[in-house]
């Protein structure tokens, strides 16, 4: 008998983005919960048999008991079976976030896979072996008791764990919480349900981390899915379909504006190939302006900030340099001294005030726009 | 630009001047007051600045006095090397008509070339102000009145400054820079206060990244607090759990059990040995009691033989004293009868004895009385000397210091008469005849007399002689006089008639004082309680003579004493029977009592004896001796039983070991306490715990966290650029402000440079100071010393500012801006010598300008080489 499921994974139900200020951040926020709604009619849509969440669906312990009922809210359009599995962020503590679900939620559809023992699905065809994290961070592989776990035979078996698999991630991930990458053979899994890496990959046979649903962070890639898990019958392969429910994209751009001309930047931005009003970008310039070059990108970059969910612009590598043009603009006599001693300073590495000389040299070019331009 | 003819026609008083062929250098326009001098720098003013439809006020000011009429000026002068001619009438027919290069411009086109060609604005309706108007003209013509006032630059200020900048470079910034500083200066203040303290909103960015990072630490702080109560929850079930998993509180109770149960063993044990105890008891009292009553019976036979025993010695003790008592009563009325036999004969002694006394005192009492009136006698014959003494002493109230006092007198008499006598005038008299004188009524026959005064002797038959003695008698008669009447007065006073009889009555006084105490003394020897005493006891003696009997007989002393000796005797021999009688009679007593109190004894015997008899027969009739002996010895068995079965049972109990089973159940009950308190307060502080983490899970601290993580990462950076944009705004406002100024000390110096020669003529080493901004007049700097140009004299002031005009002049003329000056009387405040010196001055600069002098002082400037107009 084929058993059919949702793995996602890492909701985080409950960050903050306090670094996107305003209604953009709250968006973001309320974001996460949408997104989960959005899964939950999915799943209904798609007649699984369970949604498994492989950990760190709240990003927090301590969320607010607000968070929590709004996110059980958003389970309400699938009316099946919900596996919760503690992650870091939401970890089994003695007192955990899980025990204020388990008081708040009235439905008896929602498993908390806090031990590590079986949980039957679909009357016995298929076993979820959880390996909950009891501690934020544990040193040991949580997942060993899955090779010694006994199930009848013709069972599926289904691993349910969270952290870093080994020898297959960036090595600063693996530092905690790390699960044996042989894990699903050394245990006959079927599949193995994993979640903390934020991005959409299969790292291991039959081993998938579904990545974040809705985007949190630029640096993930291929994330904003969830999978939908199909196992024929016990020893089958599992056939795994992405599926992308994210709301927002995030992007980050790096551009180098090499000949002066800052028009580069907004072709940059233009050519996103997202929706501009569901897009948060992180923007990093690097090169040399003029000082009018540099007016006129503000202005530009103004006006992005406008039709873009968020831009954040990191221009610490962005150099302007007064040009001869400039300086006629600003003027002559003590200005044009001023300006002079403004551009050694801005090019003296020694002094210890470029970066001040250089804002100093946009104010005062700024001033000069302000004053009408005139000489 | 050179002005070279001038015409006007009715402007204000000026009917019709014409001045031709003006000099390009100096020209002085000479005219008395009223002339219309100033007049013609009006006309000049409108003639070139104002528009030749202006209409107004302007218009009318250019009318003549009381008329209508058509105020024209024309002018010929020459500009940038080309000649012009310039027609201008107001008033009902205006026209403008400007003639030059080969052009010719009518109407407003006329005034629109005028005002490129010279470079000045107009206002946009009425009439022109020259400060404000005139351009450089503003600055170069200056009216009667106002030359001590430095040159205005509002209309010249670009002409000035880009002469400057043509000759400093661009170093200026230009009022575009101006701009620029004040923004800087703005921006600055929005970061930072005048101390340089950040302020407004950076100050606010920066206060509210620390007030987040405190309420970070406050979030982390209870956040570290909230994970520490979980731990603790889970080390407190971790606890309850191994409690039940071990079943450890299980164990504890079979234990406190097991301990209980060998406590019940050992209590029924403990009521063996009580049981035991008290048949222990119960034996021991039984076999008191038979022991007791078996020693009862004994002592009442005892009892028994002791009371018939006690009967029999009180029986003979009491025959005995009965005895005794008969023998005793026997003695006793012997003893009476002796007794009675001595009293008669003491009896007898006395009454002997008696009338032997009798006597003698009779006798003593005659021998009294008679001793005792001789001794009243010699008594009240004392008592008459003693009172003569004192009648004697009370007679005479005189002493020694009296008699003494007399006797000085008389002595003072004697030496006061002497002493008359001597001074005195010694009459003797021997008469003749037996003839007679009489002094002062005195009959003098023979003898001397001494006169001490004046004294009239009549000498009978002769007549009287009148003696009158020297100095000095008649005060020493006085004196003697006066002691004379003193001692006379001394006697009177002591009732004496003279010296000696004074002395006499002393003798007697001391004579009776001297006796007194003898009599006295002898008078108390006598009667020491006083006559009267004396008398009285005399009369009490008499009354007892009285009464007694006439003596009978002689009585002898010896014969009494033998009466005493008898009755002595007698008294003695009574005395002795009397004891005898006594110690009898006290015997027979005794032995009386004796016997009351041995019959008394043997009643007591014989009672005693027959109730201790009474009760041996009524207890052997309840029991026999033999069957209390019986009873005896089966309680000694009984009781030997009873101790053998409590041994018995103490020795089990002990072999139970008591002690330790109370201290084991006493363990196990508090270990069992122990333990379930501490899972009572183990689950009271789970339960706690859970109310509590659930309460502040609630909160949402790990959100709050996050938020504030990201808000303070978002802040940090912001005021990061904050910090930035500060630390710009200092820079740029003092690099602005730094570079303004060091452009500035250049900025002035060519019109520092052009001043420069005319005031050495004036006055050497001295400098005008422009303000830098406005580029105005502000100071003067001579000897060093920096005087603000408001500060000068009125003639300093004119001096310089002339100066400062040709210096600026010298300036514009040189960037192609070229002006004539058109002074009104400029130097009226100079002294002569300065005067002079400005004349050098005006000289030179008319090398290079044409300079117009209007003045009403034509001998101020006939020195000065300029063609001379008069008007």
């Amino acid at each position: 008998m084929s058993v059919r499921f949702i793995h996602t994974a890492d909701w985080q139900v409950g960050k903050p983005f306090g670094n996107v200020l305003g209604d953009a951040g709250a968006a973001l926020r309320r974001q996460r919960v949408d997104t989960v709604a959005a899964l939950a009619r999915l799943a209904s849509e798609r007649q699984v048999d369970a949604v498994l969440v492989a950990g760190d669906t709240f990003d927090s312990n301590e969320v607010e008991d607000r968070t929590i009922y709004q996110l059980l809210t958003s389970l309400a359009p699938f009316s099946g079976k919900w596996v919760f599995l503690p992650g870091n962020h939401d970890a089994a503590l003695p007192h955990s976030v899980w025990t204020r679900l388990r008081r708040l939620s009235s439905g008896t559809n929602i498993v908390i896979a806090e031990n590590p023992s079986p949980i039957v699905l679909r009357d016995g065809a298929a076993v979820i072996l959880p390996a909950p994290l009891k501690r934020r961070r544990e040193s040991s592989d949580l997942t060993g008791w899955l090779d010694h776990a006994e199930t009848p035979p013709g069972v599926i078996r289904i691993g349910l764990a969270h952290g870093s698999v080994t020898n297959r991630l960036p090595a600063a991930s693996e530092a905690t919480n790390a699960i044996a990458d042989t894990r699903a053979e050394t245990a006959r899994l079927d599949y193995l349900a994993l979640g903390d890496w934020h991005g959409t990959v299969e790292i291991a046979p039959r081993t998938w981390y579904p990545g974040t649903p809705e985007t949190d962070r630029h640096r993930n890639n291929a994330s904003g899915n969830v999978l939908l898990v199909e196992v024929d019958h016990a020893g089958a392969a599992p056939r795994v379909e992405i599926i992308s429910v994210g709301a927002f994209a995030w992007r980050r751009l790096e551009v180098s504006i090499l000949d002066g001309d800052a028009s580069v930047v907004s072709s940059a931005l233009r050519s996103l190939d997202t929706e501009p009003g569901r897009t948060v970008v992180d923007l990093a310039l690097s090169g040399f302006v003029s000082l009018a070059e540099r007016y006129r990108l503000e202005t530009e970059l103004t006006q992005w900030r406008a039709r873009l969910h968020h831009l954040n612009v990191d221009d610490e590598a962005l150099r302007e340099e007064p040009t001869a043009d400039d300086l006629d603009a600003l003027g002559s006599g003590f200005v044009r001294l001023a300006v002079e001693r403004l551009g050694a300073t801005a090019e003296d590495a020694a002094g210890g005030e470029q970066a001040t000389a250089r804002m100093a040299l946009r104010l005062l070019y700024l001033d000069h726009m302000r004053a009408g331009g005139r000489k | 630009m050179k002005l070279t003819r001038i015409d006007v026609t009715d402007f204000r008083k000026l009917a019709r001047v014409t001045i031709e062929r003006l000099a390009p250098g100096l020209n002085v326009i000479v005219g008395d007051n009223e002339a219309g001098k100033s007049t013609l720098l009006a006309a000049l003013r409108a003639a070139l600045f104002e528009r030749h439809r202006v209409s107004g006020q302007a218009v009318e000011e250019m009318q003549p006095y009381g008329r209508q009429a058509r105020p024209t000026i024309e002018i010929d002068f020459a500009k940038g090397g080309a000649s012009y001619r310039l027609l201008k009438a107001f008033g009902p027919r205006p026209e403008a008509q400007l003639i030059g290069e080969g052009k010719q411009w009518q109407g407003d086109a006329a005034d629109e070339e005028l005002a490129r060609i010279l470079a000045f604005t107009r206002p946009g309706r009425g009439e022109s102000k020259p400060e404000l108007h005139h351009g450089v003209f503003g600055m170069m013509w200056v009216s009667q009145g106002t030359s001590h006032q430095g040159p205005a630059l509002d209309a010249a200020r670009e002409q000035v400054a880009s002469a400057l900048e043509r000759e400093v470079g661009a170093v200026a910034g230009g009022e575009h820079g101006r701009v620029l500083l004040t923004l800087a200066q703005e921006r600055l203040e929005q970061f930072w206060d005048s101390r340089r303290r950040p302020r407004g909103d950076y100050r606010k960015a920066i206060d509210g990244l620390a007030a987040l990072r405190d309420r970070r630490d406050d979030a982390r702080q209870r956040l570290a607090e909230l994970d520490a109560d979980i731990d603790q929850l889970g080390e407190v079930r971790l606890r309850l759990e191994t409690y039940n998993a071990e079943g450890t509180i299980e164990h504890h109770r079979q234990k406190l059990l097991d301990a209980e149960q060998a406590v019940a063993a050992l209590e029924g044990l403990q009521q063996q040995v009580a049981n035991a105890n008290s048949a222990l008891d119960f034996a021991r009292r039984a076999h008191a009691d038979a022991e007791q009553r078996r020693t009862a019976r004994q002592e009442l036979k005892q009892a028994g033989r002791q009371a018939a025993v006690t009967l029999d010695d009180e029986r003979a003790a009491e025959e005995m004293r009965r005895a005794f008592l008969t023998r005793a009563s026997a003695e006793a009325e012997a003893a009476q009868a002796a007794l009675q036999e001595a009293l008669r004969a003491q009896q007898a002694a006395a009454t002997a004895l008696q009338a032997l006394q009798a006597a003698d005192a009779a006798r003593r009492v005659r021998h009294g009385v008679a001793a005792g009136n001789q001794q009243l006698a010699a008594a009240e014959d004392f008592e008459r000397k003693r009172l003569d003494a004192l009648a004697v002493i009370a007679a005479n109230a005189i002493d020694a210091g009296a008699v003494a006092k007399l006797d000085e007198l008389a002595t003072a008499l004697r030496d006061a008469t002497s002493r008359l006598e001597a001074a005195g005038v010694r009459l003797e008299f021997r008469p003749q005849f037996g003839g007679a004188a009489e002094v002062d009524g005195v009959i003098v026959t023979d003898g001397e007399l001494v006169v001490a005064r004046d004294t009239a002797v009549h000498l009978f038959g002769y007549g009287e002689i009148h003696v009158r003695p020297g100095g000095g008698v008649a005060n020493l008669e006085q004196a003697a006089k006066a002691t004379r009447c003193e001692l006379g007065a001394a006697l009177v006073a002591l009732g004496q008639p003279d010296i000696d009889a004074a002395r006499a009555a002393w003798e007697r006084r001391r004579t009776a004082e001297q006796e007194l105490p003898f009599l006295t003394r002898s008078l108390a020897s006598l009667a020491p309680e006083g006559l009267d005493r004396l008398r009285k006891e005399l009369e009490v003696l008499k009354a007892e003579l009285a009464r007694l009997p006439p003596p009978e007989r002689d009585v002898s002393p010896d014969g009494i004493e033998a009466a005493q000796r008898a009755h002595g005797d007698a008294a003695q021999a009574a005395g002795e029977a009397r004891r005898k009688a006594e110690a009898a009679s006290h015997a027979t007593h005794d032995a009386r009592s004796t016997l009351a109190v041995a019959t008394e004894r043997l009643t007591a015997a014989e009672r005693t004896e027959q109730q201790v008899r009474g009760s041996l027969t009524a207890a052997r009739l309840v029991a026999a001796d033999t069957e209390l002996e019986a009873q005896e010895q089966a309680a000694t068995e009984a009781l030997d039983r009873a101790r053998a079965a409590h041994a018995a049972a103490r020795t089990l109990l002990d072999g139970a070991e008591p002690d330790i089973a109370i201290l084991r159940r006493g363990m196990a009950q508090k270990a069992l306490d122990g333990l379930l308190a501490s899972v009572e307060e183990l689950k009271g502080k789970r339960i706690a715990l859970e109310a509590s983490l659930q309460a502040r899970g609630r909160e949402g601290l790990g959100e709050q966290l996050a938020e504030l993580d990201d808000q303070i990462t978002l802040e940090e950076q912001q005021v990061a650029r904050s910090h930035i944009d500060a630390r710009a705004a200092v820079l740029l406002h003092d690099t602005l402000a730094q570079a303004q100024r060091e452009t500035k000390e250049r900025w002035l110096r060519p019109i520092y440079d052009r001043a420069r020669p005319y005031l050495e003529l004036l006055h050497t080493g001295s400098e005008v100071v422009l303000d830098e901004d406005t580029m105005e007049l502000s100071a003067f700097r001579r000897n060093n010393e920096v005087e603000p140009f408001g500060g000068l004299s009125m003639g300093a002031r004119e001096q310089v500012a002339v100066i400062t005009r040709l210096a600026l002049a010298d300036l514009l003329s040189e960037a192609g801006h070229t002006s004539c000056l058109v002074l009104d009387d400029p130097l009226v405040n100079a002294d002569q010598r300065r005067l002079e010196r400005m004349h050098l001055v005006l000289h030179k600069a008319a090398e290079r300008h044409q300079i117009l002098i209007l003045t009403c002082r034509e001998r101020d400037y006939l020195g000065l080489g300029g063609q001379l107009v008069r008007l």
